[in-house]
């Protein structure tokens, strides 16, 4: 009788997750495999025929330039975008974390570039910094036109787009450190300073913890920013692994593409999990 | 909470100046533009690129509407975003139940399972998943756009976690009504999670409305262009008139502001959940 | 000043249609492929050539859907457009559809070979010149040759050059061709105030630096050269003083292809010139990135006075000075003649000037689609071949004509004598037909794309990293050799 019903309860638990599970098998799992397939493999001019290749190929590529620049490039552009992503972030909550009247237009305006795509924050900083007409053309520091300084003018429109979650997200955590203890510290003394530093910040650890992989994750996978404003260019200096495994879908470079899919997965894997443990020793929790 | 109740009224304007200044560096590049989508791309070069619009063209809209064909694109992206959004409900709310109330063999295991493939985005996975649309023949479609998209782990997550919340007793009351497992979902635990199930399908449409890759991976006609790809291909073929450009990217913009307004509270639980520890 | 800023608007679009210039590509041998055929009339095609089936069309029941994928921008491709609406509206058998695949032609051949595999192929594509070798290899064309024959015509209407180009083993391969050549544009007041003879452009590496050095002494700019840094820059010289880049008779032996040769003292020499100018104050370098239009902004603000550029650029460059300021709803107000005075002159060269390569686009008609759209793709070819046809792409388009007997059209001898780009555009062709030398087109290289890169990639560390020219030439030869050798090791 309980048998019967518990065997009822997985059939109907299992009929509800076979939605999800098709779709994650077919464009999830399967491309992983498919992923590694295409790795040993090499596709011949026309795709038409593909040679076994060995692992020989994920050595060959994972050592290659192709791989060790655009991972060089994507550490790159996650050193300048996490970062300064938090730390403006936590300025603007801190500015926008006080009873002032008025304070949710300020609030909704420091959230808004969360209502920006990719694609329409890519445009709008080609209006500041593209090298022919840009407000900022003449910042040397940013120009689209040099190699050294094309991924910095990119890195830019990201920090900014993603000013809006940021802010939205350490504004709930600034809002969630318990008034009395706030209170308390001003009591004995402390100043904005001190309670920042020894109060806040630990408290919104978690929170700043949360954010810095999500940041790293969002520059990992960073595309569509590079495809509008400088197309890998100048120089192929702003060519991430994301544009780099764009452009590898014709048969010729399905191989080398692969392996570079899977490198990106393992590093961005590996990434998050670093994060999350060494973070995680320093993250606060409770008091 | 906050934590300065500001009493000296010099104070509160010196808050008001940092704020304002905050506020103006954040809006200046939208700001910017503006401007440039409103000017005459030549005479604002001839003046010098000033801060503010020079031989306005008011029309600018319209045109960038009309030349870059953005209503069917919107229309697209809209179209792709409703379907990914509720196939996204409707398998995270499924998954989410079995996860949450059921008991079943494996399911901490499932569970890993369906939140490893958040570290399989469709970055990762471009060149197969590709290969397999183009497979099926559903480039510039909207099957193409949507089926590998409609589930999604983090639904999953996000829904378990309200689901959690819901008190055994409401649980066990429900079950001595007869209400089947449908029935509970329907009437009980949907409602009482509303808030976390609104939360995510605003996410989810941000996400959904936003797409660039994958789009950019599988349309070669413009007909099936998003609005984002549509961005790309404006910019491109009206260099000489980036004022149209200018103002695609504002109209592109546009609906999501209006919803960030209008759903300010549900976008920002949604955004905060899981990352708040409180 | 603010005259000349007015330039920058509009100068944009003549970046865009650089897209369109590009070096050759010589006809080498590689896999032809086809198989042999008769013609309907019951003649024998050139041997190994597929049929073509013209007579498909009459017999299609509703009207045939031809895609056309192509990367052109600008008023290109305005006209593009405007001319695939003229056909559709002239008929009622055939639709075309043109689809614009990305800024950069790169991106539309790794379009056109990501769909290879599953023949999802458009019926005809507007490529880039130096695609010849790889369309050839890949086994999806038809041979325009083999229509040519069906119907009993012949290539004697077409420029002879180009067809000997792009044609393997005597077989013309794409159904038509933009045709573009470099120029060199400079700034004829910078030449005036600096005592130069404004007529005269300048014909050599020397002379350019000379040039450059009285310029800018003179005070009047202080980087006179400001070039691109394309691969078709380093092509063209070399092609001019028949320098072969790559091996098996620069690719058109009946060899394999095997490795890039142009490790040598003329390339060395070319990159140490770009260097050296560059050091010594006189250069300008502006990196080959899409939409690239930093040099015309430049030449515009006349913060340069020598730039080359693709023949294709004419009319956009005209437009302004011609007093043309209304394009596309922009009013930029009055010209003011007497600021801007551009001239143009044949490309300089190493040794001499006006040695040039067949450079632009080609259509290649696909052959994986049925019948009935490859014969509505060579009705609409045709179409596209005819003199008012080839006037329009012109007078518009901007491409030098494919068709000979355009030139002798009234239209277009009334626009090359008196319209200021129209002179441009005679000095392009009379630099085609004359300057290109009818057995060393330029190198037929499979890979041709990723050669172009290696090229790219030395110049711009050349000149941004300060390089060492004989170590950046080397090492671009040897990037070309792998990428060769990766293209023929894939050929299984």
């Amino acid at each position: 009788m309980g048998g019967t019903r518990r065997i009822r309860e997985a059939l109907v638990a299992y009929a509800m997750l076979i939605p999800s599970a098709i779709i994650f098998g077919a464009f999830f799992f399967y491309p992983l495999y498919r992923l590694v397939y295409l790795g040993l493999h090499q596709q011949n001019r026309t795709g038409t025929a593909e040679r076994f290749e060995g692992v020989s190929q994920f050595g060959e590529v994972l050592t290659g330039e192709q791989f060790t620049e655009g991972l060089r490039i994507s550490v790159t552009y996650v050193v300048l975008t996490m970062p300064l992503g938090l730390i403006l972030g936590v300025l603007l909550a801190l500015a926008a974390n006080r009873q002032l009247r008025g304070i949710k237009v300020f609030r909704t305006v420091f959230a808004s570039t969360v209502a920006s795509s990719v694609a329409v924050a890519s445009v709008v900083f080609f209006v500041l910094i593209n090298p022919q007409a840009g407000y900022f053309r003449d910042v040397g520091f940013l120009s689209l036109s040099d190699p050294s300084s094309a991924l910095r003018g990119v890195a830019l429109s990201s920090v900014w787009q993603n000013l809006g979650l940021t802010f939205i997200i350490v504004l709930a955590g600034l809002q969630a450190v318990p008034d009395e203890i706030m209170e308390a510290a001003t009591l004995d003394g402390y100043g904005p300073f001190r309670r920042f530093f020894r109060i806040t910040l630990p408290l919104l650890s978690p929170t700043l913890m949360f954010l810095a992989v999500v940041l790293v994750i969002f520059a990992f996978q960073a595309f569509a920013q590079i495809d509008i404003l400088t197309a890998g260019g100048p120089a192929g200096s702003t060519e991430t692994l994301v544009f780099k495994i764009f452009n590898s879908q014709q048969p010729l470079s399905q191989g080398s593409g692969a392996v570079m899919a899977l490198g990106l997965f393992v590093v961005t894997l590996f990434v998050a999990l670093a994060q999350f443990i060494l973070l995680d020793r320093r993250v606060h929790y409770g008091d | 909470m906050e934590i300065e109740s500001i009493q000296a009224p010099w104070k509160r304007w010196v808050w008001y100046v940092v704020l304002s200044a905050l506020s103006l560096v954040v809006l200046f590049p939208v700001y910017m533009t503006l401007v440039r989508a409103l000017s005459t791309p030549a005479t604002y070069a001839r003046e010098g690129q000033p801060m503010y619009p020079v031989a306005i063209q008011w029309d600018v809209f319209a045109r960038a509407f009309e030349l870059g064909d953005l209503g069917p694109k919107l229309l697209t992206s809209a179209v792709v975003t409703i379907i990914i959004v509720s196939a996204q409900l409707v398998t995270s709310l499924l998954a989410a139940y079995a996860f949450a109330f059921l008991q079943f063999p494996f399911r901490r295991l499932l569970f890993a399972i369906f939140m490893a493939t958040l570290m399989l985005p469709i970055e990762v996975t471009l060149i197969p998943n590709a290969q397999t649309i183009r497979g099926l023949d559903l480039f510039n479609s909207f099957p193409g756009l949507t089926l590998p998209f409609l589930a999604t782990a983090f639904g999953t997550f996000l829904i378990r976690q309200g689901f959690l919340g819901i008190p055994r007793d409401l649980r066990d009351a429900s079950q001595l009504d007869g209400f089947g497992h449908l029935a509970f979902l329907w009437r009980v635990a949907i409602p009482v999670s509303r808030p976390v199930i609104a939360s995510f399908a605003v996410i989810a449409f941000l996400a959904a409305w936003n797409q660039y890759t994958w789009p950019r991976a599988i349309i070669s006609e413009s007909a099936w262009e998003t609005i984002q790809i549509g961005l790309k291909s404006v910019s491109a073929s009206t260099v000489d008139q980036n004022n149209i450009g200018f103002a695609a990217a504002i109209i592109a913009a546009l609906p999501v502001l209006a919803l960030l307004i209008l759903l300010q509270r549900q976008l920002i639980r949604g955004l905060t959940a899981g990352a708040v520890k409180g | 000043m603010g005259t000349t800023r007015r330039l920058t608007a509009m100068l944009f679009a003549a970046a865009l249609l650089a897209a369109g210039c590009g070096s050759s590509s010589t006809d080498g041998g590689g896999d032809a492929g086809g198989s042999n055929g008769t013609a309907e009339d019951g003649s024998t095609i050139a041997a190994d050539l597929p049929p073509c089936p013209v007579e498909a069309l009459a017999g299609a029941a509703s009207p045939v859907d031809v895609r056309v994928w192509y990367a052109l921008g600008g008023k290109t491709e305005e006209t593009l457009k405007a001319q695939v609406a003229a056909y559709n509206a002239s008929q009622s058998k055939v639709v075309v559809q043109a689809e614009n695949q990305g800024p950069a032609y790169e991106e539309l051949l790794r379009k056109f070979e990501s769909g290879i595999p599953s023949n999802d192929l458009p019926d005809l594509i507007v490529s880039e010149d130096t695609s010849t070798q790889f369309m050839v290899d890949s086994g999806t064309v038809l041979p325009a040759q083999s229509c040519l024959d069906a119907e009993g015509m012949s290539t004697d209407g077409y420029v002879q050059t180009a067809v000997d180009h792009y044609s393997v083993d005597g077989a013309l391969y794409p159904a038509s061709a933009n045709l573009s050549n470099i120029l060199t544009y400079y700034n004829k007041n910078h030449f005036r105030r600096a005592s130069l003879d404004p007529e005269k452009a300048p014909t050599t590496l020397a002379e350019v630096r000379t040039m450059a050095e009285t310029i800018k002494a003179a005070g009047i700019a202080d980087k006179p050269v400001i070039i691109k840094l394309d691969s078709w820059l380093i092509e063209t010289q070399l092609t001019g003083d028949k320098v072969a880049m790559v091996d098996n008779e620069n690719g058109f032996g009946t060899g394999e292809t095997t490795q890039g040769v142009f490790d040598n003292a003329q390339t060395t020499e070319l990159f140490s010139w770009l260097r050296d100018m560059k050091n010594d104050g006189l250069l300008q370098p502006v990196p080959a990135t899409e939409n690239q239009a930093g040099h015309y902004l430049a030449m515009a603000n006349q913060t340069a006075s020598i730039t080359i550029e693709t023949s294709t650029a004419a009319t956009s460059v005209k437009a302004f000075l011609g007093g043309d300021t209304d394009i596309g709803g922009i009013d930029a107000g009055p010209v003011d003649l007497a600021a801007l005075d551009f001239g143009a002159g044949e490309v300089f060269g190493v040794t001499g000037p006006g040695k040039a390569q067949i450079g632009g686009g080609v259509w290649f008609m696909t052959n994986t689609n049925p019948d009935v759209n490859q014969s509505a793709s060579w009705a609409f070819m045709k179409w596209w071949n005819e003199v008012d046809q080839q006037v329009t792409w012109n007078l518009e388009g901007s491409y030098l004509p494919f068709v000979t007997a355009t030139v002798e059209d009234p239209r277009v001898k009334t626009y090359w004598e008196d319209d200021l780009a129209g002179r441009w555009l005679a000095i392009a062709y009379e630099q085609m037909v004359n300057g290109v030398n009818p057995d060393f087109t330029g190198p037929r290289i499979g890979p041709y794309d990723k050669f172009r890169t290696a090229m790219r990639n030395g110049m711009d560390s050349l000149v941004f990293e300060n390089t060492d020219p004989a170590a950046a030439v080397a090492t671009a030869n040897e990037e070309t050799t792998a990428a060769i050798a990766e293209y023929n090791d894939a050929n299984f």
